[in-house]
């Protein structure tokens, strides 16, 4: 009888054990990856070790690849793929929506790919500010100096007013100037010397798609009128 | 013809003139002398009066009533008056207390005594000749005598019945010996006594072999004393032994082929509700056999019956007295083979479902409810959004998968008894059990629905039952009451996961959903039974109430679609606001029903041949409130929409994004002008009856009479729309019925019967499907609605039937049966997009007609003198049906116009198969036991219609059921092994349209052009659904420990 009790005792405990595990559902996205560089290359795209492309064709190259996820951290390796030298090695984590873009940056030629992002140690803009940062590389097919005169117009009532100014050498990132979130800064762009030569004017119209808080712009191209587009990096 | 029954005081009054002068006579010679001088006639058991002696009886012109008088005083005599019949019989002794044996403990004696028309009998004296020990039965025929260990002979008498003194009659030590007796009545002139000797052994069978050959109906049974010698442990298992009853895993039956609409249960003589929320039937296993004191199934109607009946009745009643006092525990586990091993997938389960209680939060209505979700709809037609978030933050965030390990099935029985005899073999006793299972089942394959989907279905199931039991009775020699009480707990959670392509969105999508129902019945019955007048008159009467509530709570469904086909990567909708898109939905069902009722039963003496005059009234009122309504995330920021894509849902539709407001929990349902649909049904329900039972001749016997029932019926359907204001759907129904019936029973001989009988019945349709509120099944994609206009269904039922007894446990019988149904009911299957729809429907008229056979034998005629092949028996029931429908067309299929005209149709009704195979093979002795069965039914129809090639039909397959048991430590305890459906063939669901599209693509509507015509086809039908629902295996120990 004891028996009896002992093995009605454990099917009762094991059948009441609830053995319960959350299923963690993952997380998708579509992964684009954009580089621009100076060199022509082509890239290939592994995220944990796993593929995820090697058809990553630049100076100016995109590729979007469906991705799921549960741990968004993952490491980011780009190879060339005809030097199989590592152009870049760095983690990330994947955000929401229905695309996420990473964007790769060769600021001069040789140098390897850096992941446009966030700043580190920037202080965030103040309410109703947005902060945003340029660069231009050799790519740029317009005879523009290695360093030039940036000169930040904010809209104050109904005129532009200068508010800010930096000097910019080809291949290195502007300090993050500010800009209204709404309207948008207006560049205006010298040479360094003293006379001054325009050579370049960014209407805010490049800046639309700027994010809240910081953004990464990279000279495109200068019309014949001297206006400058930009390509987003951030 | 004179039948007034008049007791023994008119007996001492009768005036005629006698004179007697006798000396050392016996009271026999006595009652001889009287007899020559009167005009009355005397019956008596000669053998009894002749061991009476009388010194002397001398009377000179005294009444012959004094007579009598003098002789009752002198020789302890009693006395009955029947007519122009004075039967006599010599009073029973009362039993005296067993006396304790030195070395042994008493063993008992116990049986019921019953009467040539299957009629109990009280007061029928049981008297044990050497030990001048005896008891009387009680008002349920029944007896219980203590003796010590020995051998012994029982008289058994009555006035105006033929005794029995039955020899070797052998009470072991501790042990219960069932006696159970046919007494038939003798000619009320006879005079000479006659006294038939058989021994014990035969004359159990021979109890048995009359009960069934003396059914008033048709009738299937098994009674307490076989259910005894079965391993059976509870009534669904029991109810498998009957012939011709189907059932489907120890829970669900089906009897004589015909399905749930068309069957009724009676528990202890209440129509109790369904315990499954979408079929009318009852599940069996929450009773245990060791208190079930018979269970008689009924295939032809008798007036006492309810009337809604056709295929079967399925009686169960509880003992309430034991009659000896048991404590039993039985301990069982089981698996299955489709779902061990596996991962169960669901959201998160209910804390206490393991004991079939949900969560509180999960409840939207009554206590613990999470709003008021009318007082929701008006806020969301008032625009009132900060009362939405602030109630929408409440609901929890479930939307979470969880994954559980399985778990062996658990089975766990306690019941007991205990009785205690007064002075005058009067008795009172309580029985109560306890029961509980808990099981976890898998079934995986296609889903497919004609324009809508072709899904591979995931199904995960966690179902508990607790029920209880609490019997109470006080029973005397004339008297009976008794406090029945049932309670049943059934809880079950089933999760589908089912991925493939949707149709109408052209798309791959994901849709899941879950489905809780938590049902408790609680059945409390008081009753009483009244033998009154020395058995002259019998009085039952009854008052039930019962009350069922009935929650889905919380069911939350999903739909994601596959952004790439195959990639499982989903995306879901957040602007539709049809339910369809997925979301909440909960309902409630709360039922109460109240019956009373009472039968008076009187004999008379006609001809010279007990008959019998029944009569009764029944009332019933049963109210039920149901109410249903969903709720849909939708959202109100594009931008949030856009930065949550590619998360998962419960991800998505947080507690977080409601209180911002960037969702916002939408009421809504499955049509576009309803929020949620209730309905109040109340019905009222009287019927009496009047019934004769009449022997005309010796060999024939008949019983008839009419039944009237009126049934009043309101519904009032209220559907809320988007503002949260109802619209009202009302309805009245007063169905009055006369419903005639009669069975006449020729018997040939002691072991030939003929029947014939001829009845009608009704089916009345449900509350449910009188209402036109929608029930939407999410994973099936079905709107279910009622219809107002649908009539009740009423039916002829003609039954001929030879029945040969040839032993007390062996039946062979035939049977040719003819139904014609008037406006039967079926449940029609309507294509529509993105939702199929069931609706139901009348048709204008069906028939049935069959042949049944049945075999019942001992497979002892092989070798006579085997003991083995004497407990070896094969069973068999074969039923052959064709059906035929007439059904109104109102739209010509030639033309496309308006028509009116009625249609034949070469099938069945739904729920009807043309064919049932029931074989089976039964071993069991005293120490151990199998049983193996076999069952096939011919495909039916699970979704009926006037549309042939989207009638849905169920595959027929063949089903092996095994179980083997075997005594163990002195018979104490028992271990039983079942196995289910050893086969473990698909379950098809089907129909005759193409299953592919001949220019490629997903089929439409479509004939198949099959050969085999309605039967299924595998390489043209369209298949439903289809699925392997694994083998049972299960293990269970029974110990009685007392």
């Amino acid at each position: 009888m004891y028996r009896i009790l002992i093995c009605a005792m454990v099917v009762v405990l094991y059948g009441c054990s609830k053995n319960e595990q959350p299923v963690e559902e993952p997380t998708f996205t579509n992964l684009r990856v954009n580089a621009f560089t100076v060199d022509v290359l082509q890239l290939q795209v592994t995220a944990n070790d796993a593929f995820l492309t090697d058809s990553l064709i630049t100076p100016s190259g995109s590729k979007t690849i469906p991705v799921s996820y549960i741990d968004p951290a993952h490491r980011i390796r780009i190879t060339d793929v005809n030097t199989t030298r590592l152009m870049a090695d760095t983690l990330v984590n994947y955000g929401t929506g229905f695309i996420y873009s990473l964007t790769f940056f060769q600021p001069a030629a040789g140098a390897p790919l850096l992941l446009m992002g966030p700043p580190a140690n920037e202080p965030a803009p103040a309410a109703g500010k947005a902060k945003i940062a340029i660069v231009y590389t050799e790519t740029l097919q317009y005879n523009i100096p290695s360093a030039i005169k940036v000169v930040v117009e904010n809209k104050t009532g109904l005129d532009y007013i200068a508010t800010d100014s930096f000097l910019l050498t080809r291949g290195q990132f502007s300090k993050f100037f500010l800009g209204e979130k709404t309207i948008k800064p207006r560049l205006k762009i010298f040479t360094t010397g003293a006379d001054r030569i325009p050579v370049a004017e960014a209407d805010p119209g490049v800046f639309s798609q700027a994010n809240g808080d910081f953004a990464i712009y990279n000279f495109e191209a200068i019309s014949d009128d001297k206006k400058v587009s930009m390509i987003k990096l951030y | 013809m004179s039948w007034i029954v008049v007791s023994y005081s008119q007996v001492i009054a009768l005036k005629e003139k006698v004179s007697i002068h006798l000396k050392n006579v016996t009271a026999a010679q006595v009652v001889q002398e009287l007899d020559k001088q009167s005009t009355y006639s005397f019956s008596y058991t000669r053998e009894q009066l002749e061991k009476i002696k009388i010194a002397a009886f001398d009377f000179e012109q005294v009444t012959l009533g004094q007579a009598l008088e003098h002789l009752q005083r002198m020789a302890h005599l009693e006395f009955n008056l029947l007519g122009s019949t004075i039967a006599i019989k010599a009073a029973a002794t009362v039993a005296p207390a067993p006396a304790p044996a030195a070395a042994a403990k008493p063993g008992k004696l116990t049986g019921v005594i019953r009467n040539d028309k299957n009629e109990v009998m009280p007061g029928v004296s049981i008297t044990i000749e050497s030990v001048s020990k005896g008891a009387a039965t009680s008002v349920n025929g029944d007896y219980v005598l203590a003796l010590a260990p020995g051998t012994y002979t029982v008289l058994i008498s009555f006035v105006g019945y033929q005794s029995r003194r039955i020899t070797e009659v052998v009470i072991k030590e501790n042990e219960v010996t069932e006696l159970s007796v046919v007494l038939n009545a003798t000619g009320s002139k006879q005079l000479q006594a006659v006294v038939v000797t058989s021994g014990a052994r035969r004359e159990s069978t021979r109890s048995l072999l009359m009960t069934q050959k003396n059914s008033a109906g048709m009738t299937n049974g098994i009674s307490a004393e076989q259910i005894r010698v079965t391993p059976d442990n509870n009534t669904g298992q029991v109810l498998k032994r009957v012939s011709g009853i189907t059932v489907q895993g120890d829970r669900f039956v089906t009897i004589r082929g015909v399905s749930d609409r068309y069957n009724n249960v009676l528990i202890n003589g209440a129509s109790l509700p369904s315990t499954e929320p979408n079929r009318r039937n009852f599940s069996f296993d929450i009773v245990p056999s060791a208190l079930v004191d018979n269970v008689v199934v009924n295939k032809t109607a008798t007036p006492d019956l309810p009337g809604e009946f056709t295929g079967g009745m399925v009686q169960i009643n509880t003992s309430d007295v034991p009659f000896r006092n048991f404590l039993n525990i039985n301990v069982g586990t089981g698996f299955n083979t489709a779902s061990t091993g596996r991962d169960f997938i669901s959201h998160k389960r209910d804390k206490k479902a393991a004991l079939g209680i949900v969560d509180d939060n999960r409840k939207w209505f009554g206590d613990g409810r999470a709003f008021e979700q009318q007082e929701y709809v008006k806020y969301h037609g008032d625009k009132d959004t900060a009362a939405m978030r602030q109630i929408g933050a409440q609901i929890p965030n479930r939307w979470q998968l969880y994954r559980y390990s399985y778990a062996p099935m658990q089975n766990y029985q306690l019941s007991g008894g205990a009785s205690k005899m007064f002075k005058n073999n009067n008795s009172i006793g309580a029985v109560a059990a306890v029961t509980y299972r808990n099981e976890m089942l898998y079934e995986e394959g296609d889903a497919r629905s004609l324009q809508n989907y072709d899904y591979f279905s995931r199904r995960y199931r966690y179902n508990t039952t607790i029920g209880g039991l609490l019997n109470i009775a006080y029973k005397s020699k004339g008297h009976k009451v008794a406090l029945k009480n049932l309670y049943n707990n059934r809880y079950s959670n089933q999760y589908d996961d089912r991925y493939g392509f949707q149709i109408s969105n052209d798309r791959f999508e994901n849709r899941t959903g879950e489905t809780t129902l938590a049902n408790r019945m609680i059945q409390s019955r008081l009753e009483g039974e009244h033998s009154l007048f020395n058995s002259k008159l019998r009085i039952d009467w009854f008052g039930d109430y019962i009350t069922l509530k009935r929650e889905q709570p919380d069911g939350r469904y999903v739909v994601g679609r596959d952004v790439d086909s195959g990639k499982h990567t989903y995306t879901y909708n957040f602007n539709e606001r049809n339910l369809f898109w997925g979301g909440l939905y909960a309902a409630t069902l709360k039922e109460t029903r109240t019956n009373a009722g009472g039968n008076i039963s009187i004999p008379f003496t006609v001809a010279g041949a007990k008959q019998s005059f029944k009569t009764g009234y029944a009332w019933s009122k049963r109210e039920a409130n149901y109410d249903a309504t969903g709720l849909r995330v939708l959202g109100t920021n594009v931008a949030y929409e856009e930065s949550i894509k590619g998360l998962p849902y419960y991800k998505i539709a947080t507690q977080e994004a409601i209180s911002s407001g960037d969702l916002v929990y939408a009421p809504t349902y499955i049509r576009s002008e309803s929020t949620g649909d209730r309905y109040d049904g109340k019905q009222t329900l009287q019927a009496a009856y009047a019934m004769l039972d009449l022997k005309i001749l010796k060999q024939l016997r008949l019983v008839g009479g009419m039944r009237y029932e009126n049934n009043k019926v309101t519904m009032s359907t209220e559907t809320y729309n988007n503002l949260g204001l109802p619209a009202f759907s009302d309805s009245v129904y007063n169905e009055k019925d006369w419903l005639p019936s009669v069975n006449i029973i020729y018997s040939l001989t002691d072991k030939l019967n003929i029947r014939g009988a001829y009845s009608q019945t009704l089916a009345r349709p449900d509350f449910v499907e009188r209402s036109p509120y929608v029930y939407f099944d999410f994973v099936e994609q079905l709107q279910v609605t009622g219809q107002q206009a649908l009539q009740v269904t009423r039916i002829k039922n003609y039954d001929l039937r030879v029945e040969y007894y040839p032993s007390g446990n062996e039946i062979l019988s035939a049977s040719l049966f003819y139904k014609y149904f008037d406006k039967p009911v079926e449940r029609f299957y309507i294509l529509g997009s993105p939702n199929n729809l069931i609706e139901y429907w009348n048709l204008y008229s069906a028939t049935a007609k069959g042949v049944e056979a049945e075999i019942r034998k001992s497979l002892s005629f092989i070798s006579p003198a085997s003991k083995w092949l004497q407990n070896l028996y094969f069973s068999a029931n074969v039923t052959y049906l064709e059906g035929g429908i007439k059904y109104l067309v109102t739209t010509s299929p030639i033309t496309g116009k308006d028509t009116s005209y009625i249609d034949n149709g070469s099938r069945p009704i739904q729920g009807l198969s043309p064919y049932i195979v029931n074989g089976g093979l039964n071993y069991q002795d005293k120490v151990w036991g199998f049983n193996v069965a076999y069952n096939r039914f011919g495909r039916r129809i699970v979704n009926g219609g006037t549309n042939s090639r989207i009638i849905q039909y169920e595959n027929s397959r063949d089903v092996i059921d095994m179980q083997i048991s075997l005594q163990v430590l002195k018979q104490k305890a028992e271990i039983r092994l079942n196995i289910s459906d050893l086969l473990n063939q698909h379950t098809i669901i089907y129909s005759n349209n193409v299953n592919r599209s001949p220019r490629g693509g997903y089929p439409q509507e479509m004939d198949n052009n099959d050969p085999k015509g309605s039967a299924y086809n595998p390489a043209l039908d369209f298949v439903t659904y289809k699925v392997k629902k694994g083998t049972s295996f299960s293990l269970s120990i029974n110990y009685k420990l007392f």
